[in-house]
């Protein structure tokens, strides 16, 4: 068991009438890469704002490397790097003025200060727009100056709060590959998004949360392994009868078929080679088909077998 | 104090109003300031003026003469486009014609109308007529009186034109209840002082209001809470950084002032003026801090500078003197502290009646809205904080 970084016990935070945190629990170690994943409106954020001491909570704890977090806490405060969802840089200052003034509420000594903006500004790929004032900006460039101001002062616990939100695909790839460097270079992270495909790609552990609460909690292949569904082969064809619909729900491991749209599905659990029993009873049916292709589970199906309803629903 | 460097840092994207303020202020002032010397030094005016003799008799050319020892005679034939050209370009002010027949119609007129003696072309309504038509008509009176005590024409034309063309002596008097006039403290600095509540709302409000609302932007802020900075830390240096622009912008009007006059202040009257515009800055910027309370956007931000700075300036006696102002107005006013700004001002001035008791009541009545001010602040940040809670 490693160094525990944050450790939130039984959060409730509720604004008036309703319960944005029911009683959250999370505990993330040291060098991990933790994934808040969740639709729109799930409490991702509101639990960011507890955690960072911007919103008051109702009832339970956070503490942060082992030490309460409070909104006086400013050693513990010293040690976050804070990239919020909006980006939050003064339009009056350009990209190193932004960085250097950002890395100042955190670093005194000049020199240390220069030698960190020019590294964070290295590290986002922003060399170029150092003199940029940030209207000038992509929304992909702003976004990397948002997370330049966020980690320049090289902090050991980094919170991403959706950053890559409205973001080109080149700028995306930058951000995470930059956000698993950050990790490799000694940092935990916490990230929160309601794009599954990033979370899978860069994170370490992840937590699925709805309505405030936390629903599951694990890896990836943990997550999956919650789940009934191991694998969906597809099969692309013009028509289908109900013999052939007969003939795949009988097949072993195959708990689901349905026809939708020229594609039939088909739901396995577990087992071994059902692609070959799959292909082996569409010869024998001697039904013309076009492509086939299998998937393995994604957070989605996670989300959509424990909720009963899309992880992006609400985008 | 890296929260203060921010402060001036966004201070210098916005130093372009603040200039350009400053600019259009320098040269709507320096104009006013100096053409405004004329009021206190009295200066004989002439005038360009073609006279055009058909006459041609000694009593005509008398008269001529008489117009040419006070005024700039043009010479011009007798051409009516020419003339009237001339007119329209200001090459000449006035013409008279006198007709045919003046000397015989002088002789025999008794007291009938000089008018039938002559013809003119004039602007209407311009003073310069106005002035020409006097002239002529003191001229002819005093020719008739100098005939009637038993001159002969030719004397009584000498006599008149020698007696309309003495220099009149004119003393410049301090008005009645003028007590504070300093001799030092002029109208030109009054004039400048005047029109200094405009500027200063305006200023602070679209510079320092627009600073301190990009600070407190929600996301900025919540960055700024997120880091290691003490929020008492960061309020005090936003409160000292607000201090220290508003004495620099207060003490660039002060040197654009020394600037518009030519001279240093001198005199108790004239830094009790410069005292005042300081306590009218500290007004002003609390003024603007007050507005920054509610977030506005910059476009909200320049129309409130546009409609406070205007609409108190026009009240309170800024454009146009309170002496000049209705008692219904001025007793609206009242509320407003550019009224007791300009109320000292013209008191320091000798505009209006009154002592250094009286100044200094206005100096306290401005006070109180400092007071005011930094009350409503307070009232505002706590109702935005308890929102945010």
């Amino acid at each position: 068991m490693g160094e525990t970084v944050v450790k939130i016990a039984n959060l409730v935070k509720n604004y008036k009438e309703l319960r944005a945190l029911d009683h959250l629990s999370l505990t993330i170690e040291k060098g991990e890469i933790f994934g808040l994943l969740g639709p729109n409106g799930s409490g991702k954020t509101t639990t960011i704002s507890c955690l960072l001491s911007l919103l008051a909570y109702n009832e339970g704890t956070i503490e942060l490397f082992g030490q309460p977090m409070t909104p006086t806490s400013y050693d513990l405060k010293a040690r976050i790097g804070v990239i919020l969802q909006n980006v939050a840089v003064f339009d009056e200052l350009n990209v190193y003025e932004n960085i250097d003034c950002f890395c100042g509420l955190y670093i005194k000594d000049k020199a240390r200060r220069r030698q960190y903006v020019d590294e964070a500004i290295e590290f986002v790929g922003l060399n170029d727009f150092t003199g940029f004032k940030p209207k000038k900006l992509s929304g992909g460039l702003l976004r990397r100056l948002n997370i330049a101001c966020g980690i320049a002062h090289k902090p050991e616990l980094i919170i991403l709060d959706e950053p890559t939100v409205a973001v080109d695909p080149q700028s995306r790839n930058k951000i995470l590959e930059g956000i698993e460097e950050l990790n490799k270079n000694g940092a935990t992270v916490i990230y929160t998004t309601h794009y599954m495909e990033e979370v899978e790609q860069i994170c370490t552990r992840i937590a699925i949360m709805d309505h405030g609460k936390k629903i599951a909690e694990g890896t990836s292949g943990e997550l999956k392994r919650l789940i009934k569904n191991t694998e969906t082969v597809t099969i692309e064809m013009k028509e289908v009868n109900n013999a052939l619909l007969n003939t795949m729900k009988g097949l072993p491991n195959v708990y689901d078929v349905k026809w939708e749209a020229g594609r039939l599905k088909i739901y396995l659990a577990g087992g071994e080679h059902n692609l070959l029993n799959i292909m082996d009873a569409l010869k024998t049916s001697g039904t013309g088909f076009g492509q086939v292709y299998s998937e393995l589970p994604t957070l989605n199906d996670v989300f959509l077998e424990i909720t009963g309803k899309e992880l992006r629903d609400k985008d | 104090m890296k929260v203060f460097n921010l402060f001036f840092k966004i201070v210098r994207a916005k130093a372009g109003i603040l200039f350009l303020y400053i600019a259009i202020f320098l040269a709507i002032c320096f104009p006013m300031v100096h053409s405004n010397k004329a009021k206190t030094d009295f200066e004989e005016s002439s005038i360009s003026v073609c006279v055009i003799d058909e006459d041609r008799t000694e009593t005509s050319k008398s008269l001529k003469d008489a117009i040419a020892a006070r005024n700039k005679l043009v010479e011009m034939p007798h051409d009516k486009q020419k003339i009237m050209d001339a007119m329209f370009y200001e090459m000449v002010d006035y013409t008279v014609v006198i007709k045919n027949g003046y000397e015989e119609m002088l002789k025999d007129m008794g007291d009938g109308d000089s008018a039938a003696l002559f013809d003119a072309y004039k602007m209407r309504d311009s003073f310069q007529s106005a002035m020409m038509e006097q002239y002529l008509s003191n001229y002819i009176r005093l020719v008739k009186v100098f005939t009637k005590d038993g001159m002969s024409l030719k004397d009584a034309c000498a006599s008149a034109g020698e007696e309309l063309g003495k220099e009149v002596e004119v003393e410049v008097v301090t008005p009645p209840g003028s007590e504070v006039l300093d001799a030092n403290y002029t109208d030109n600095f009054a004039l400048f002082f005047r029109l200094l509540p405009y500027l200063l709302i305006a200023i602070m409000v679209n510079v320092l209001s627009a600073i301190l609302v990009t600070l407190n932007k929600k996301d900025q802020k919540m960055r700024i809470e997120c880091s290691s900075v003490r929020m008492s830390s960061y309020m005090s240096q936003i409160f000292f950084g607000s201090g220290v622009l508003t004495i620099l912008i207060w003490g660039l009007f002060m040197v654009s002032g020394m600037i518009v006059y030519g001279g240093m202040y001198t005199g108790l009257h004239c830094w009790l003026a410069v005292f005042n515009s300081l306590i009218f800055a500290l007004i002003a910027a609390l003024m603007a801090i007050l507005i920054s309370t509610f977030n506005p956007s910059g476009t909200v931000v320049n129309m409130i500078a546009q409609i406070l700075g205007l609409g108190m300036s026009f009240i309170c006696g800024a454009f146009v003197s309170q002496s000049y102002l209705g008692e219904g107005v001025l007793a609206f006013a009242r509320i407003f502290p550019v009224y007791w700004f300009e109320k000292a001002n013209d008191m320091l001035a000798g505009i209006q009646k009154g002592t250094l008791a009286d100044v200094r009541t206005c100096f306290i009545a401005e006070c109180g809205y400092i007071v005011l001010f930094i009350v409503l602040i307070g009232v505002a940040s706590a109702r935005r904080g308890g929102k945010k809670g």
